[in-house]
């Protein structure tokens, strides 16, 4: 069971078990995501691990990782909902694995990247900055070299009327050219105060010892932050587009908004028509387009609550392109006309029973079911469990009617491309 | 049914082998709610010629991974029996192996009895083979748009002359096109033998049971001793292409620098395989990972964005190989070939290097799937599980280290670049 101790600025999560070698810290820091603050986040994230004070440059901290048997400690930045989150991790191996004091010498590793960073004369040193800038522009390159990332964030823009849904969340070249190593300081000098702040600690640990270690570490004068809807979800008129590209497959995308759906649906009766749809290798999508039609190796369905949309994905070749549409308009409607058997219903609803289960087995799994309870309108296990055995074929039936496809986008293949031999 | 303990943790491992050649490997989870099996043969995309009984066949390209899709045409196929209980299931094709495998929470016994039988039967029509190329067509379609499966794929046709390696895994348009049930059938019936087969069992179950099953379930899966049999043919130490550039729709340029190296250089040291694999990761760790001084001196110049390092093998060589996303591919590649000849190591970073590999050691063993591909890996590199890997890491020694260094021989190189687009418009022009 997970312990909540309230502390100056955030709140301190402690879940003591047994059942792994690992110990897992995860620090979640989360805010409204605005777009011109992308870039310095990301920055920010990849600066606060890459050198400190004591290790200034990214070899000793190299080192100083190794020491604590190879200390996994990595930050990732992603969007949920219209919220930004950067988390920074910690795992490391139980002493008793390890030798005596190991856990906490890593701890005090993670405090020294958190409170004393790279700094000269109120910047961040220049060399490893740099270095982060050039690591931040390839990935931004990078992003569109694969086909399945570029369609959807071209999909996304078509979509459109909601900002905080499109684009990538590593910012822009042009922001990225224009920040300094001055303006990154004054970011971080500001950016605890100015999130929320969630701390899990998972493992077999001695919790008051984690509490003193936090309460002495991590104090935080904190700003007034709101809380806005974590939810968002769109409207627009039907639109089909088609775009050239350089690669060999097409990638097909076709989506529906979700805004008529209850809260309730979204997290239930969705998800189960999602799976018997297209979220399954017994799905009605694979079973037709992939297994009948041969026209798709990859095709599936998702749902995202958060973002208010439903999208299908397919990997096809253009001369299919009419063919698979009109396929996926078929199965929509057999959805809609309750052409699913109750033994379909069954199986999504054991899928998710399962999902559910698993999430005991893996640290990060508990740590993010813990968090979307308190944050993100998630219910507990048992009750989802619940919901979820509770999910009637009328239900099903008056999501499918709510699902009507509003935006069709196909990147294009290229036919010289496809001939050439890789 | 044999136990023994994977080094100085809680868990151990049971395994044995039936009276029908199927070798069985279980490590039980007592503190899990999952569990996770694979079945694997060993017969992967590089078995594509090979004598039956004295007789010689060479089949397509990509036939083991074709026949992996198709062992899934079943009555009942495995999507649909696993369905019912929520459990993941799926199969994979690799150059040396070919796996199936479940994780799940719920309905252990049953779920084991049908892939062990799953495994023993294939029922397929001509149609049903046809139809499953446009499927594997769109696959590889889609393995051509990226980048990394390109260049992985390249290194291994450029760097094997003879050992059928050399071909990808999902094989050639043309061939996969080509093939037909005879060849698939003939592919099964060699291969798919229970003597040529393990079974990889973690998570939540009784070991004893999983013998029972293994064993009741498999009564008619005979052995077979006039097997397939792989001819990989003798593999000399030049590479087949030392150059190659390819143009993608990628922004910042590939570089790969690969070494085809003879195993025989290192035979006067006198080393287990897993010692010896052990310190060539442990010489280019030292040398070129993220604590070493080139590598930061190389960032500082803007060398490269992103770079990280690979070695594989076959019986004979290995194959050491440099990645990197570069824009100055050209000068990242001379000062690697010539920094090499001349690696620095110290036995601090010695030292570190053994708490990683003991780090990775234990949490291989953290989930019941990390498990299976960590007992899997041995079975294949050295055809046996070694119980006591922290304690082989511990003895290893410095002085060794070094010799192993300095025995090693770059003769045999090979270049890969993966380049934008725009650069061939201007290069045409």
């Amino acid at each position: 069971m997970m312990r909540t101790i309230k502390k100056d600025g955030y709140n301190l999560h402690i879940i003591k078990t047994n059942k792994f070698k690992t110990i897992t810290i995860k620090l979640i820091f989360w805010n409204e995501l605005k777009e011109d603050e992308l870039t310095l986040r990301n920055l920010l994230a990849d600066n606060l691990l890459f050198s400190s004070e004591k290790y200034n440059d990214n070899r000793k901290m190299s080192i100083k990782k190794q020491e604590l048997y190879s200390a996994n400690i990595y930050s990732s930045t992603y969007r949920s909902g219209t919220q930004i989150v950067t988390e920074i991790n910690l795992s490391c191996i139980e002493d008793k694995y390890t030798e005596k004091g190991n856990f906490e010498a890593s701890l005090d590793f993670l405090f020294e990247c958190l409170n004393k960073p790279n700094i000269n004369n109120n910047a961040f040193e220049s060399v490893a900055f740099n270095i982060t800038k050039d690591r931040l522009k390839a990935a931004i390159k990078n992003e569109k070299d694969n086909p399945n990332f570029y369609s959807y964030m071209r999909y996304k823009e078509i979509i459109g009327n909601n900002k905080v849904l499109m684009g990538s969340i590593l910012g822009t070249i042009e922001s990225l050219e224009k920040t300094t190593e001055k303006d990154l300081f004054n970011y971080y000098k500001n950016f605890f105060s100015n999130n929320h702040i969630d701390i899990y600690v998972l493992g077999n640990i001695d919790e008051d010892l984690i509490e003193s270690i936090f309460e002495k570490n991590i104090k935080i004068n904190k700003n007034d932050i709101k809380y806005i809807d974590v939810t968002t979800t769109y409207e627009k008129g039907f639109s089909e587009d088609i775009e050239d590209s350089k690669f060999n497959q097409s990638k097909l995308i076709m989506g529906a908004s979700t805004k008529d759906l209850t809260n309730n649906e979204k997290k239930y009766e969705g998800i189960i028509y999602n799976i018997i749809l297209g979220n399954s290798p017994n799905s009605k999508l694979f079973q037709t387009i992939r297994e009948k039609k041969s026209y798709a190796y990859t095709i599936s369905s998702s749902m995202s609550r958060l973002d208010g949309m439903f999208v299908i994905f397919a990997g096809i070749s253009e001369k299919n392109y009419e063919d698979t549409k009109n396929e996926v308009y078929n199965q929509l409607e057999k959805m809609k006309l309750g052409d699913f058997t109750k033994n379909e219903i069954k199986n999504a609803k054991e899928i998710i029973l399962s999902i559910l289960k698993e999430i005991d087995d893996s640290p990060n799994s508990i740590i993010d079911h813990y968090h979307n309870y308190l944050y993100y309108d998630t219910d507990t296990i048992e009750k989802q469990k619940e919901a979820i055995k509770a999910v009637t074929k009328e239900s099903i039936i008056t999501v499918a009617k709510k699902i009507n496809i509003d935006t069709i986008y196909m990147l294009k293949e290229d036919v010289y491309e496809k001939n050439t031999n890789k | 049914m044999k136990k023994i303990q994977i080094n100085n943790f809680t868990e151990s491992l049971y395994y044995d082998e039936l009276s029908n050649g199927l070798k069985v490997y279980v490590v039980p989870m007592k503190n899990k709610k999952n569990f996770s099996s694979m079945i694997v043969t060993k017969y992967g995309g590089r078995d594509i010629n090979f004598s039956i009984d004295g007789n010689s066949y060479n089949t397509p390209s990509g036939i083991a991974h074709f026949l992996e899709h198709k062992m899934f045409e079943r009555d009942i196929d495995p999507f649909k029996f696993y369905g019912k209980f929520g459990t993941d299931v799926n199969a994979a094709t690799s150059d040396d192996y070919t796996c199936y495998y479940f994780i799940g929470s719920k309905c252990f016994k049953k779920s084991l009895k049908y892939l062990l039988n799953w495994i023993q039967k294939l029922d397929i029509t001509d149609e049903q083979v046809e139809k499953e190329k446009g499927i594997i067509l769109e696959e590889a379609s889609m393995y051509k748009d990226n980048p990394s499966r390109v260049i992985y794929n390249k290194i291994k046709e450029n760097i094997f002359v003879n050992d059928p390696k050399k071909n990808k895994v999902i094989g050639t348009d043309e061939d996969i096109k080509s093939i037909t049930k005879n060849d698939l059938d003939l592919c099964y019936n060699n291969f798919y033998i229970p003597n040529n087969m393990y079974l990889l069992v973690a998570g939540n179950v009784n070991p004893t049971e999983v013998f029972q099953i293994a064993d009741s379930e498999t009564k008619k899966f005979k052995k077979k001793e006039t097997k397939g049999i792989p001819i990989y043919g003798k593999e000399p130490d030049n590479v087949a292409k030392q150059y190659e550039e390819i143009y993608m729709n990628i922004g910042v340029p590939k570089v790969n620098l690969s070494y085809k190296i003879n195993k025989d250089s290192f035979k006067v040291l006198n080393l287990t395989p897993f010692e010896l694999d052990l310190y060539l990761h442990f010489l280019i760790n030292i040398s070129l990972g993220v604590t070493s001084e080139i590598r930061q001196e190389w960032i500082k110049k803007e060398l490269f964005t992103d770079a990280f390092y690979r070695i594989s093998e076959i019986e004979s060589h290995y194959v050491i190989e440099f990645h990197a996303n570069s824009n100055k591919e050209e000068e990242l590649l001379q000062s690697l070939k010539k920094y090499l000849h001349n690696l620095e190591l110290d036995q601090d970073s010695f030292e570190r290097e053994k708490k990683i590999w003991i780090a990775n050691e234990i949490r291989a063993i953290e989930n019941p799937t990390n498990t299976l591909y960590s007992i899997l890996d041995d079975l294949l590199d050295y055809n046996c599980f070694i119980s006591n890997k922290i304690e082989c890491i511990k003895n290893l020694s410095f002085s060794t280290l070094l010799k192993v260094r300095d025995l090693i021989n770059y003769d045999n190189e090979i270049i890969i670049k993966i380049l934008p687009l725009q650069l061939q418009d201007k290069n045409s022009k």
